[in-house]
This record gives structure tokens, C-alpha cells and sequence, in this order.
């Protein structure tokens, strides 16, 4: 439907994660969205920080231990292993109580950021309920879904890491080197000197792998296109004998791939042995330079076994700090395209200024409508019709011509730019749009099933219907047979790809959805013609029973099945260019009588 | 998985090879660093021997130099294996889809088969790459850390034994606790997902049935089963951290306890314990890192699982070995003698003794209901399909003696579906014949009633599709797709309801411009509407896969009552009564 716009205003949007634009925003409102549960926020900070204490002291005291015993060996004292002893067991205390606490910080964090993402999951569909239907019909389906789905998969895994691991490493960082300062100042220097060196290389390596990384991102998307594409016209790629021609250029994209790939793969992965390097070459200064201090007498012996263990404590989360950060621009990046679908233009809410009665008529009536899908670009420029409760309306025309449009601002999918349409007299814009919608009942092009039982689908728009009354539904619009030879009857579950049910019973099902509705006014777009002829004569002996007393409009193509219209617009770019019924219509010999007669043309 | 690894990765046994000899360099250099530290303290300090620290230094920075370099080179090797690992995988996956036919492609659906292709592909590929890092190192380190950690203080050793069968009992027990919940988190996010697409795709109805709070209602039960798992998985994974380094510390406390007493005894030294200290570090951290990997191991294991699906499927359709020979210059023809079909698995006919013969510049109609056999008839002839019972003549030629390529070059196909390919309107027609002039182009686009639309576009034939041809509506796409099987001028034409987006107008000129390009082919029609086939030379009449009726128009029109229901229901009586 309404092609016309979505290709005038096709949004390519790459899928690939680019840098964040607005880091410092996304963050802030991220941290928003975990700021609700500010109690819980404190208490893992405060559990974290708990846990790293506890840690933090267990290499200061295990040295002080050893250098006791060794000073004591020196000076032939007796060893006081009973104290030894006592100490040792004050250390195991706090290593049970860093576990406690880190299992506690671990587990609040992951509450935390799951909680977020279901309440991010959860506003997704709520934004999902309130944008207009033209943002639908604008963007690409796949790119909406790959914001919704991948990118709030994307922050999910990498906020969970973040979140339970940030703290805990900043703190350790921060704490190991406060500790080793306490220990020996110039060899605590001395090692921080190769953090800043570390940094600058792995920047040096990020940059040039991150050329590889974005031409990678390219290449993906690439593939993914091209095996989209051909998956989806398989059947004509084999009708055609293309499949050499298509393996070939998956080749030629997959090559592709693979080179930009695998030099960004290499160059990434180069960062873990440069940081190791640079970690050993600490520990190096640390023996050597310890030792030097040692024997000048500035450190003891168990001063060396404490920084080295300092030494590995800080380096370990620090090189995982690369990582996090990683993590968190692809969550950040993630985030704003979240956000920017968040951040779509809702539907207008207008103030409801009236009511429709409980027992619609089903009158209906277009006057001096105008409408265009681009304000500068009218397609509709002056629509009068009048429909008396009960008529039938038939709409006609080549593609294009307006007919699914009309039924769009009928509906308020879409909302009119000039003049006004009412229902028993009531303008629709005073109304609210479920108000408007519930007086409708339908059946689509496409034939919408969701993913539940039969039963359930037929109760999509009536839901206190008994099973009585659905089968008797059934039986009208002659499904029940079908329905009931199915193992489970009106149980039955329809499968995701609604492939166990074929395409014309899908159409008869939601026929008998739109009958169940039971409302005074009925559409009926072009949804007769994937229906088998004879079937369909049946299903025309319903309709016409369950039209009765109901204000109906019929797109369609059959001329043959609208003869008995009350009414017949014809429209064209956009316009009704003849009214009447099919035999005013006929003798006017216009536009309606060529087509009608062209059906019959001989070939 | 392993199935996978071993056949796409034994291209690359040789550079296999070397990176595990690389990573066994890399490992000792790195396994060798604590034993010059123990020097250090035990031979430099103790001696007061600055210039053997310096020496040592010296030494301990050529090694780490040295363990950088190699494993710069571990990179290298890993990220081309790896890689060309899923490039491979890629490539016989694609090929293979392209074997299967539409039986088999159907029973996986589309999107299913991208994902394979693309998502889990890089899924196995990115464990891969840890693989060959971590996987492969981590046991190196673990057994040389043990063997080091012994040569350095044998009394010590015993508490490594203790402590280590202990955290990897830990480890075994976290994992099979957490895999079914990870699988699980997997099921329930592609629930959430799903529903979500649901609604994206049937917006319309959504609001037109006010239901959008139900719908709403949906995705928050679902997202909210799985915050329930997503939090119990997570919990579990991120508690296996502190335990390890519980078991780390304890080690050290047991180290520092006894390596007390046997200081005291004389029978370790001060840089023994210390140096024993970081091997027991070392080897915890290849636990680590194992621990890590092995929570990603399971994601690519339901991946492997969901590629190799696909490689187990084999087309039901085969080519024959030889081939049958046809001179081109045999006259087309299409024959079926009592063909019956069944899918697969199912009892139930879907055709059932079916039997006719079509000559050249004869056009054949099918009639009937949704699922009365029509398309599944076309899909014989094209040979999507092979017949359970009877026989299929192609140009004479029995169609199980062909190549499904020789088969579908005699073809032009219109499908229900018009599907276009992303490219100009012009590359979408070239589709049907390799390189074909403007010229031809043109032509076709025109008898397929194409160019009043096309030259109101501003590029006209140049024009550009988006994929799948969103950009045009449902009968422009299939005047093209039409363009493209007359491009080909093809031997037969099969058409599947290929003129139901059309208006009868259209209907009525593109046919009767097509039947000058057909005289010489075989025609063959799948239609709903009467009037686009009521002038073919045969009209087959299906009902639930039985023919009720075969002839002309007039024929059937007395004679099958099925005919004449259907007739009656589209015609004006004045046209039925003639």
C-alpha cells in the first residue's frame, strides 16, 4: 500500500554500527533509564566497592607475612605460627566476604539492566502503537526491525558487561595503584609509565583497524543484501538458470569480505599481545628495579611479591577497560538508533469533542476532501460523496488511482489536509481514532493472521464471542469444514509463516475475523480476488447477508461482483471522475462502460 | 560444530600447525618470565649480585619482546584461518541452497536460511577465533604452569592438585547449569522478536481493530518471560568469576601457610613461594579464560547445528548423469500421462491422474479453486517438483532426462509471486536473456504492456528497483517479470496467475499482443478470471487436483458443470449463453 510514498521518501539507513553521534546524550539518557533504580544503583556501587576493599588488602597482608617469617629466620627468632595463623585466617574471612560481595553487586547489576531492557522492550511496542501509520508506510520494514530487535539485543549484551564489571574494575585499578604507591613510590611511577604507552599503541591499532572494521560493515551488509536477494527469488534464479551467474557474484562480495575482514580481524586482535607486553615489561621494572631497592635496603622482600601481585590485579582490568569501552560504543551506538525511533513524531492526540452514539447508522459522507501524501503534492483535490446507511459502495479504477488511499483517510490512517468526513453526520475529527475504527470492520490485501490459535484470530475483533458464535461464523463464511478436519479444530495453532494454512483459507479467515467484528460500516479491499471462484460465490452469499443493514465499500477489480452496487465511484489520479450505479454508468459510456467491456474484450 | 571444524578446516592443517607451535613458543616465553624473577630474588638479592639483575632484566625483556612478536603472528594465522574458514563455509552454504529445491527451500522459509547464511556463519567464525586463542593456549598454560610450578617447589605442588580438579568440577558444574538457560534466553528473545515483527507487518489490521493495547500486552508478557531467564542466566555466568578467584585466593593462603613451614625447614626459599604464587595465577587464569569461552560455545553450537540442517538437506531433485539429446530444431510440446503428485510425507493427492498434450502455437488454460492444484501443475512441468506416479514429456523428451538447466533454457517462467532483483527496470528484462539489445528490451516491455508506465518515469527503463521490486506496484511488477519471460522468447511459456494484478484492460491488450510472439511456443496459463482464458485451445478445469473438465470454452460450458459454476459467477449471463 501506498507505494507512491514510500518510494518518493525511501530511507536507506545503514544497518552497520557506526560511531555514536551524540555520545554524551545517549549515555545520559541510558543511565536514565537505570537512574529509576537509583536504591539498587547504590547498593551494588557500594557492594563493588566492598568487594574490591576486601581484595584490594589480601596481597599488602600476605606479604607482611612472608617478611616476617623471612626477618624472623634471619634473626633466628622463633617463628609465631599461632599468629601467623590468626592472620591468615582474617585473610580468608575477607576473601569469602569479596565473593559475598561481588555475587551481590553481580546480581543487583544484572536485576538492574535487565529490568531496563524490558522496560526499553516494552516502550518500543508502546511506540510502536503511537506513530502515524505514514511512518510505516515510509520506512523500510527490515530497518525498523533491526532497530527494534538487533539493536536493543546489542545494548542488552554489552550493558549487562558494563554495568557488572565497571565498577569493579575502575575501583581495583584505582585501589592496586594507591596500594603500590604506599609500597614504593618510584617503582609504582615507573609502572604507570607504561599505561599511557600502552594507550597510545592500542589507539595506533584501533584507528587503522577500525578503517578495516567500517570497509568490514560495508562488505556485510553487502552480502547480507546479496543473499537476501537471492534466497527470496530463488525460484526465479532457477527458472532462469542464473545459479552459476549468482554464486559467482556471491564470490566476488564473500572475497570481499573476507579480505577487509580478515585485516580487521588481525589488526584488532593485536591489541591483547601489545597490552600484555606492556603489562610484563612493569613486571620486569618491578623485579629489577625492586631488587635493585632491595639490596640498597629501600623494600622488602615481600614488598616485590605485593606489587607484582598489585602490578597483575590493576593490569588484568585495565586491558579489559579496552574492551568495556568497546562494548559500550556498540551499546551507545545501538542506543541512538533506539532512541531515534523512540523519538519519532507520534499521531496526534486531538481532543475528543464528540461522541458517536451507541447505534451507529452508518451514514457516511466525503465533502470537498483534499488530500496528499506530501503536503506540496495533492492527490486528492475535491472528493464529494454521500453514502446513505446500508448502501453499498463500490470503488473502481486502475492501480493508483486513489482507492486504497480513500479507505486510508476513511479509516484516519491518514488524516485529510482539506475538508471533512463525516459518520451519521459527525465530522471524524472530532472523534478519537479508536472511536472512529470501531464502527469499521475489514479485510485487507493482506491477509494478516498473527501467531495464535484460530480461535483467537477469529476474536481479534470481538472479544466475548462464545464458541457458538464462532462457529456459526465459521459456517459462514465456509471455513468451518476446513477448521474442523484440522487436528484441533478452532485450537489450532497458526505457525509463524502461516504455512500450514494456504493462502485462500488465510483469506477466509479473515473474512470471518472482519464478520465476527460485527460492525455497522464494512471494507472490503480487493480481498476477494486471491479467493477461488467458487468459493468465493459462496462467500458472496454471506457478504451480501451479512451486508445487510451495513454500510459496505468494496474496492475491486470483478466488475462482475459489484453490478448490484448502490453506488459506483470511479476514480483516476486521485479523483472521482464518475458516479453512479452500474447502469446510470453504462449509458454514460465513459470511463466505467470501457473497462467494463474490455473484461469481455475478444483476444 | 566439530563437524563443521573438521572439514572446513582442514585447508588450512598446515597453518594449523604452525600457530600451535607459535602459541607453544609463546607460552614458554611467557611460562619462563617467573623462573628469572625466582633468580632474581633467590641468586640477585640474595648475593647482593646487581649486575646479575641487570643481566636477568635484560633477558627477561628480549623475552617478552620475543612472545610479543610470536604472537603478533598467532593473530595473523588465526584471523585467516578463521576467516577463510567462514568464507568457505559461506560459499558451499550458498551453493548448496542453490541445489535444493523449492520443496526443501520452502520447508526451511527465506529468513531462516539468510540467518544461516549470514548470523550464524559469523557466530561459529567469532568463536573460532577464540578458539584458536584462548582454547588452544589456555591447556598449554595449564600444563606448563603445573609442570613449572612443580620443577620450582615440589612440596608446594600437592595444593594444586587439591585445589584444581576442585574449580574445574565448579566450572563443569556453572556450565551445565547454565547452557539450557542460555538456550532458553535464545528462544524467548526470538519470541520477542518475532511478535514484534508480527506487529511491524500487520500494522494496519492492529489499528484497525483497536487493538493496539493487546498487542502492547504481548510484547510486555514476552519481554518480561524473558528478563525472567535473562537474569537467572546471567546471574549464574557472572557468579563463576568470584568463585574462581575464592579458589585462587584460598590457594595462596594454603601456599603462604605451608610455604611458612617449609621456609622454616629450609626446604623452600622465599623466591620459590613467590614464584609458585604466579604460577598458580597463571594456571587460574587459563581457567578464566576457558570459562569465558565456554559461555560462548554454546550460542556457536545451536548455530553450527542450524548450518549443518541446511547441509543435510538434499534436493529430492536429481540431474541425470547423461543427459538426453534434443535437436534444436524439435518443435516444443508439452505431454502429461496420468500424472499424479503428493507432497512429501502427505497422504493426500494433490493431482491426480492427470493427462494432456500441448503443441506448438497451442495455448493450454488451467482453471480452478485456490488449492486445486493449478500452480503445483506448473511447478511439474518446471520440474520444481517430480511427479509421484506417471509420466512428464518435455519436447518428446522424458522430463527425468534432462537437466533441470537444459529443461528451464526451453522456459519462460512468469511466477504468482513477480519477483524483480534490485538494478534497473532494463537489467531486471536483461534477466531473461544475457546482454539483449534495447531493442529487445523494449519490445518485450511493450508487449508486456509495460511502456505507458516506464515512459512516465524519468529515466524510463532505466529506472531503478529496489529489491524485491518494492518500489512498484503488485501489476507493474508483473508486466515486467512478463517482459522478462518474453525477452527469452522461450519454446514454452508458463504464465501462473500472472495477470491477476492487472486490470481487465491491460488483461485483455497484453494478450492479445502476446499471441503474435507465441505462435510458434506452448503456452500454458494458470488463471481465476474466465474471460483470460476462455479463447485458449484447452482449458483444464481442477477441482482438489482432479480434472472435472477438459476442452474449449463452448465445450466445457456444456459439458462440466464445475466450468460453468465458475463461468456463471464472472460472466454476464448474455456472455455464458451465446
Amino acid at each position: 500500500m501506498n507505494r507512491k510514498k514510500a518510494s518518493s521518501k525511501l530511507k536507506i539507513s545503514s544497518k552497520t554500527k557506526q560511531k555514536p553521534k551524540h555520545f554524551k546524550q545517549t549515555i545520559k539518557r541510558l543511565l536514565n533509564y537505570l537512574g529509576k533504580y537509583k536504591l539498587g544503583l547504590i547498593g551494588a556501587m557500594m557492594a563493588a566497592i566492598a568487594a574490591t576493599l576486601c581484595n584490594l588488602a589480601a596481597p599488602y597482608i600476605l606479604s607482611r607475612v612472608l617478611d616476617t617469617i623471612q626477618n624472623r629466620m634471619m634473626n633466628q627468632t622463633e617463628i609465631p605460627f599461632t599468629r601467623v595463623g590468626y592472620i591468615l585466617g582474617i585473610l580468608t574471612v575477607l576473601y569469602i566476604a569479596h565473593v559475598l560481595f561481588s555475587l551481590i553487586q553481580g546480581n543487583v547489576m544484572t536485576h538492574l539492566t535487565q529490568k531496563t531492557m524490558f522496560q526499553l522492550r516494552k516502550d518500543i511496542a508502546t511506540k510502536m502503537m503511537k506513530l502515524p501509520l505514514g511512518y510505516f508506510d515510509t520506512h523500510s520494514k527490515g530497518d525498523i526491525l533491526s532497530r527494534t530487535t538487533n539493536d536493543v539485543d546489542t545494548i542488552g549484551t554489552s550493558l549487562q558487561q558494563v554495568a557488572t564489571q565497571l565498577i569493579a574494575y575502575m575501583i581495583t585499578i584505582i585501589g592496586s595503584i594507591v596500594l603500590m604507591f604506599s609500597i614504593s613510590i618510584p617503582l609504582t611511577l615507573l609502572c604507570l609509565l607504561t599505561i599511557p604507552l600502552s594507550m597510545v599503541s592500542t589507539k595506533v591499532i584501533l584507528k587503522k583497524s577500525q578503517t578495516y572494521i567500517r570497509k568490514q560493515m560495508k562488505h556485510l551488509g553487502d552480502l547480507n543484501g546479496m543473499v537476501e536477494e537471492t534466497f527470496s527469488g530463488i525460484n526465479v534464479i532457477k527458472a532462469f538458470c542464473y545459479e552459476e551467474e549468482a554464486l559467482n557474484q556471491f564470490d566476488k562480495v564473500n572475497e570481499q569480505f573476507y579480505l577487509t575482514a580478515k585485516e580487521g580481524q588481525f589488526r584488532a586482535s593485536t591489541m591483547n599481545p601489545t597490552s600484555t607486553a606492556f603489562t610484563n615489561l612493569a613486571y620486569t621494572f618491578i623485579c629489577v628495579i625492586g631488587a635493585y631497592q632491595v639490596i640498597t635496603g629501600t623494600l622488602s622482600l615481600g614488598g616485590i611479591i605485593a606489587l607484582v601481585q598489585y602490578q597483575k590485579q590493576y593490569a588484568s582490568p585495565l586491558g579489559q577497560l579496552t574492551n568495556l569501552m568497546n562494548a559500550l560504543q556498540t551499546a551507545v551506538a545501538a542506543a541512538e538508533r533506539v532512541f531515534e525511533f523512540l523519538d519519532e513524531v507520534e499521531e496526534e492526540v486531538v481532543l475528543t469533542k464528540e461522541t458517536l452514539p451507541n447505534q451507529v447508522q452508518g451514514e457516511v459522507e466525503f465533502k470537498h476532501l483534499q488530500f496528499g501524501y506530501t503536503p506540496d503534492k495533492m492527490l486528492m483535490k475535491d472528493i464529494n460523496v454521500k453514502v446513505k446507511a446500508g448502501q453499498k459502495v463500490a470503488i473502481v479504477g486502475p492501480t493508483g488511482a486513489g482507492k486504497t488511499t480513500l479507505i486510508n483517510l476513511l479509516l484516519r490512517f491518514y488524516e485529510t489536509n482539506g475538508g471533512q468526513i463525516t459518520i451519521d453526520g459527525v465530522d471524524i475529527k472530532a472523534l478519537s481514532r479508536a472511536d472512529v475504527r470501531k464502527n469499521f470492520s475489514m479485510v485487507l490485501q493482506d491477509t494478516w493472521l498473527f501467531n495464535g490459535t484460530i480461535a483467537e484470530n477469529l476474536r481479534y475483533g470481538n472479544k466475548d464471542l462464545s464458541a457458538d458464535t464462532l462457529q456459526e461464523i465459521g459456517k459462514e463464511a465456509q471455513i468451518d469444514f476446513l477448521i474442523s478436519t484440522m487436528p484441533e479444530g478452532y485450537d489450532t495453532i497458526i505457525n509463524e509463516e502461516g504455512s500450514n494454512i494456504s493462502q485462500g483459507q488465510k483469506q477466509l479467515l479473515t473474512i470471518a475475523r472482519a464478520m465476527a467484528a460485527k460492525s455497522p460500516i464494512l471494507i472490503l479491499d480487493e480481498a476477494t480476488s486471491s479467493v477461488d471462484t467458487r468459493t468465493e460465490s459462496l462467500i458472496q452469499t454471506a457478504m451480501n447477508r451479512l451486508m445487510k443493514g451495513k454500510t459496505s465499500f468494496i474496492i475491486a477489480h470483478r466488475l462482475s461482483t459489484i453490478k448490484d452496487a448502490d453506488q459506483i465511484l470511479v476514480m483516476k489520479s486521485g479523483n472521482i471522475v464518475e458516479q453512479g450505479t452500474h447502469d446510470t454508468l453504462l449509458q454514460e459510456n465513459g470511463l466505467y462502460a470501457k473497462l467494463y467491456n474490455s473484461q469481455f474484450e475478444k483476444v | 560444530m566439530i563437524r563443521l571444524f573438521k572439514h572446513y578446516l582442514l585447508p588450512y592443517k598446515r597453518k594449523m600447525i604452525f600457530l600451535f607451535v607459535a602459541l607453544f613458543c609463546a607460552s614458554l616465553c611467557n611460562l619462563t618470565l617467573p623462573v628469572i624473577s625466582k633468580v632474581i630474588i633467590n641468586k640477585g638479592i640474595a648475593n647482593q649480585n646487581m649486575q646479575l639483575v641487570m643481566y636477568l632484566g635484560v633477558a627477561m625483556i628480549s623475552l617478552l619482546i620475543l612472545a610479543w612478536g610470536i604472537m603478533i603472528l598467532v593473530n595473523k594465522l588465526s584471523a585467516e584461518i578463521a576467516l577463510g574458514f567462514s568464507k568457505d563455509l559461506r560459499h558451499a552454504l550458498f551453493k548448496h541452497i542453490g541445489t535444493l529445491s523449492p520443496a526443501e527451500l520452502d520447508a526451511f522459509g527465506t529468513s531462516t536460511l539468510i540467518s544461516r547464511q549470514i548470523n550464524d556463519i559469523n557466530q561459529v567464525q567469532m568463536v573460532l577465533v577464540q578458539l584458536l586463542n584462548v582454547f588452544l593456549s589456555a591447556p598449554l598454560m595449564c600444563i606448563g604452569g603445573v609442570i613449572m610450578a612443580y620443577i620450582t617447589a615440589p612440596r608446594l605442588s600437592w595444593i594444586l592438585l587439591l585445589i584444581l580438579p576442585i574449580v574445574l568440577l565448579v566450572m563443569i558444574a556453572v556450565l551445565i547449569q547454565v547452557n539450557p538457560l542460555y538456550r532458553q534466553n535464545q528462544k524467548k528473545l526470538d519470541h520477542v522478536n518475532r511478535i514484534l515483527r508480527e506487529i511491524l507487518t500487520g500494522i494496519r489490521v492492529i489499528r484497525a481493530f483497536n487493538n493496539e493495547e493487546i498487542e502492547e500486552q504481548r510484547v510486555t508478557k514476552a519481554s518480561k518471560d524473558l528478563m525472567y531467564i535473562a537474569t537467572k542466566a546471567n546471574k549464574i555466568t557472572i557468579s563463576l568469576m568470584p568463585i574462581i578467584t575464592l579458589f585462587i585466593n584460598g590457594a595462596n593462603i594454603l601456599i603462604v601457610w605451608f610455604g611458612g613451614h617449609y621456609m622454616t625447614e629450609g626446604l623452600a626459599t622465599y623466591g620459590d613461594i613467590q614464584t609458585f604464587i604466579q604460577y598458580a595465577a597463571m594456571i587460574m587464569t587459563a581457567f578464566a579464560m576457558t570459562s569465558l569461552l565456554m559461555v560462548a560455545l554454546p550460542r556457536a553450537a545451536t548455530s553450527a547445528k542450524r548450518i549443518n540442517e541446511v547441509f543435510d538437506k538434499e534436493s529430492t531433485i536429481k540431474d541425470p548423469v547423461l543427459e538426453a539429446v534434443i535437436s534444436a530444431d524439435r518443435k516444443p510440446s508439452i505431454e502429461f500421462k496420468h500424472v499424479y503428485f503428493k507432497y512429501p510425507g502427505s497422504e493426500e493427492n494433490v493431482l491426480t491422474d492427470i493427462s494432456f498434450k500441448v503443441k506448438a502455437g497451442e495455448t493450454l488454460a488451467i482453471i480452478g479453486g485456490t488449492g486445486s492444484g493449478k500452480t503445483t501443475l506448473l511447478n511439474l512441468i518446471a520440474r520444481y517438483y517430480d511427479a509421484s506416479v506417471g509420466k512428464i514429456l518435455i519436447n518428446e523428451c522424458e522430463i527425468h532426462q534432462l537437466k533441470q538447466n537444459t529443461l528451464r533454457r526451453l522456459m519462460g517462467i512468469v511466477p504468482q509471486k513477480a519477483f524483480l532483483f534490485g538494478g534497473s527496470i532494463y537489467d531486471n528484462v536483461c534477466y531473461g536473456k544475457k546482454g539483449a539489445s534495447k531493442k529487445e528490451v523494449l519490445h518485450a516491455l511493450d508487449i508486456a504492456q509495460a511502456i505507458e508506465f516506464i515512459s512516465q518515469k524519468e529515466e524510463g527503463i532505466y529506472s531503478h528497483i529496489t529489491p524485491s521490486g518494492a518500489n512498484v506496484s503488485g501489476g507493474q511488477r508483473q508486466r515486467i517479470a512478463i517482459a522478462r519471460a518474453i525477452v527469452k522468447k522461450p519454446q514454452i511459456y508458463l504464465f501462473d496467475d500472472s495477470f491477476s494484478a492487472l486490470d481487465f484492460k491491460t488483461d485483455a491488450a497484453l494478450r492479445s499482443a502476446l499471441e503474435e510472439e507465441t505462435k510458434e511456443a506452448v503456452t500454458v496459463i494458470v488463471a481465476q478470471r474466465v474471460g483470460t482464458i476462455m479463447n485458449a485451445d484447452q482449458i483444464i478445469v481442477l477441482d482438489h487436483g482432479q480434472m472435472m473438465g477438459k476442452g474449449k470454452h463452448k465445450e466445457l460450458l456444456k459439458t462440466c458443470p464445475t466450468y460453468r459454476e465458475i463461468a456463471y459467477s464472472q460472466l454476464p449471463e448474455s456472455e455464458v449463453n451465446q
